[in-house]
């Protein structure tokens, strides 16, 4: 799996780099000054890299905790991310961190404690109860679990934060830390879904949908609050049925009446990014279909974002409650 | 294409013949065949450095091959403390000594093991502990990762010298020999890398030379020629001949406007 290991001079007998580095034990290890000199190097291929993406350990100083871009949360008006890894084990083709990162290698940051420190410091900065936090915005949260146990270690931090939310937006099944310890009331894990049809042609090396709604009804089963987050909504034809089909899915085995959450949203990304990805994967299908340019934003156009966000609006609907529906704009 | 740099002809001789490359007159010692473009640079940094950028423009100018899906290897023999005579490496973390700059060119997927490689102007008196020492590669890799992408860029070096079997010891029939002996882990490592460079590969198609020899296009009419010519790939497969209401097309203009339009079509069925 992991073959090569980068890891800052600065942290090398880290604990966490030491228990990291012990799970691969046959990769190759590389010191560097400064994760950056990696990460962000100029003339990287994303593509050719996720052929064969590295491992980098690092210290993230500043700016453990930001604040969601505009639009983006589930019905609250503080919201916050944190990314304690960037990019993705999953290589689906609509994602932007394609167009974002200029490297496809997996950076782990392992001061976990100034993440928690912030999170905690930015929830004591509002006396309300409603102030989230989403994991799972520059990486999947779950997915390098068994790997990391950073959200382990997040929950822990939850616990004793009872006026902070935090939402693990996920698309893995690496659900065994979760079934091992009890659910704590303020803890959202979110599974992302895409109809079948887009999964099997876009998202390449994600669990199938059957094993994410099996790890979605596990979960439930042990009492943990789940969502379901259907973004990005790519355009097609049949639509509605797709996302007929996929819901009936889903619901053939989670139960309705615990979804604490559902939100949606459409394929949309910025102009540059849209380009780099566009120059990665030149023969993708998606980029080729008739997308329009707007607002520095690339999507299928407000004439097909509307009908689309409307069926899934009412597929959602005939599940659960309007006040659980979030769309992301 | 793949540009091959290495220092001195004891060192190019095995891969020439491995290759069965051809001299060409030029500026450099320059070997080819259909895929390898081989050039005896020089020693040192700068050498290699100005070959690779040689290489590289000739590459633009005599051949259809889109520069940035070339792929490069800088191989030789280098030193090491500890490392055994004719064992060969990947460098993975290259330094140049005099600037302290560094390189971490990715780990491309080989069975060959990768290591530290220090670049240094002149031999040092004692070795640095647990590097290779060469006198190109930090040249090579600034240069080369002007033109490709970095993934593409790698060095290939094989132990010529250690702390038992010191430098001055080091003669072009040694070289010669040390690479012989490598030359499969040498034909890996440019098998890997052509692999590589074939997932970039932005050559345009024929079709689209024979496009732009019937209608003339401007600089940016041909970039939108060759994304629309990938959208016709990705909906509807390689465009293999022009079809016929394209071939009345009166201007370059009109040619796209209505190739656009097929590729339009096909995308809102998706």
């Amino acid at each position: 799996m992991i073959q090569t290991i980068y890891i800052e001079e600065e942290i090398l007998d880290h604990p966490r780099v030491l228990s990291i580095c012990d799970r691969f034990p046959k990769a190759t290890t590389i010191t560097c000054e400064r994760y950056t000199s990696v990460f962000n190097s100029n003339s990287q291929n994303f593509r050719l890299q996720k052929k064969n993406p590295a491992l980098i350990l690092a210290k993230k100083y500043n700016k453990h905790v930001l604040p969601t871009p505009p639009g983006y949360g589930i019905g609250s008006d503080r919201n916050y991310y944190f990314s304690h890894m960037l990019n993705c084990l999953y290589d689906c083709r609509y994602c932007f961190l394609q167009g974002m990162f200029r490297s496809a290698n997996y950076l782990v940051f392992v001061n976990y404690e100034d993440f928690f420190d912030q999170i905690e410091t930015t929830a004591s900065e509002s006396s309300a109860d409603d102030t989230w936090f989403f994991s799972g915005y520059d990486c999947d949260s779950l997915a390098m679990e068994p790997v990391t146990g950073f959200m382990n270690e997040a929950i822990d931090c939850f616990s004793s934060l009872k006026n902070a939310q935090l939402e693990i937006r996920t698309k893995s099944t690496q659900i065994r830390s979760l079934l091992n310890r009890e659910p704590i009331p303020n803890c959202v894990v979110a599974f992302s879904f895409s109809p079948e049809k887009t999964a099997n042609s876009l998202e390449h090396g994600v669990p199938s949908i059957q094993k994410r709604v099996n790890a979605m009804q596990r979960l439930q089963e042990k009492g943990w609050k789940t969502g379901i987050r259907l973004d990005p909504i790519v355009y097609s034809q049949t639509l509605q049925s797709d996302y007929a089909e996929l819901l009936d899915h889903i619901f053939s085995a989670v139960e309705a009446d615990r979804i604490h959450s559902a939100s949606y949203g459409m394929f949309r990304l910025p102009k540059p990014f849209f380009r780099k990805m566009v120059r990665l994967y030149p023969e993708e299908k998606l980029f080729s279909a008739p997308l329009t340019e707007h607002k520095a934003q690339v999507s299928f156009g407000e004439e097909a974002e509307s009908t689309s966000l409307s069926i899934v609006h009412s597929e959602l609907l005939k599940y659960v409650e309007e006040q659980v529906i979030f769309p992301c704009k | 294409m793949l540009g091959l740099i290495t220092a001195t002809l004891a060192e190019a001789d095995p891969v020439i013949h491995a290759l069965k490359l051809k001299k060409i007159p030029a500026p450099f010692s320059y070997y080819k065949n259909e895929e390898h473009h081989l050039v005896v640079s020089g020693i040192g940094k700068c050498n290699a450095a100005a070959a690779c950028g040689w290489l590289a423009q000739k590459a633009s100018y005599t051949t259809s091959i889109s520069t940035t899906s070339v792929a490069w290897l800088n191989f030789g023999i280098a030193g090491h403390p500890e490392a055994e005579l004719g064992s060969s490496f990947f460098g993975h973390k290259i330094t140049d000594n005099a600037s302290g700059k560094v390189w971490y060119p990715h780990r491309i997927n080989s069975d060959l093991p990768s290591t530290n490689l220090l670049t240094v102007d002149k031999p040092l008196d004692t070795y640095k502990p647990d590097q290779l020492h060469d006198m190109e590669a930090s040249g090579f890799i600034e240069a080369g990762r002007k033109f490709s992408d970095a993934e593409l860029v790698q060095t290939l070096k094989v132990v010529s010298d250690n702390s038992t079997h010191p430098l001055s010891e080091v003669n072009a029939k040694l070289a010669k020999t040390l690479i012989a002996e490598n030359i499969e882990s040498i034909l890996h490592g440019i098998d890997t890398l052509k692999l590589l460079s074939k997932v970039v590969d932005s050559t345009d198609s024929a079709i689209s030379v024979e496009i732009q020899k019937r209608w003339h296009f401007s600089v940016s009419q041909a970039i939108q020629l060759k994304r629309t010519l990938q959208r016709h790939r990705a909906l509807l497969g390689e465009l293999q001949d022009i079809p016929d209401p394209l071939q009345q097309a009166a201007s370059s203009k009109e040619f796209l406007t209505l190739l656009q339009q097929t590729v339009d079509i096909a995308g809102s069925k998706l």
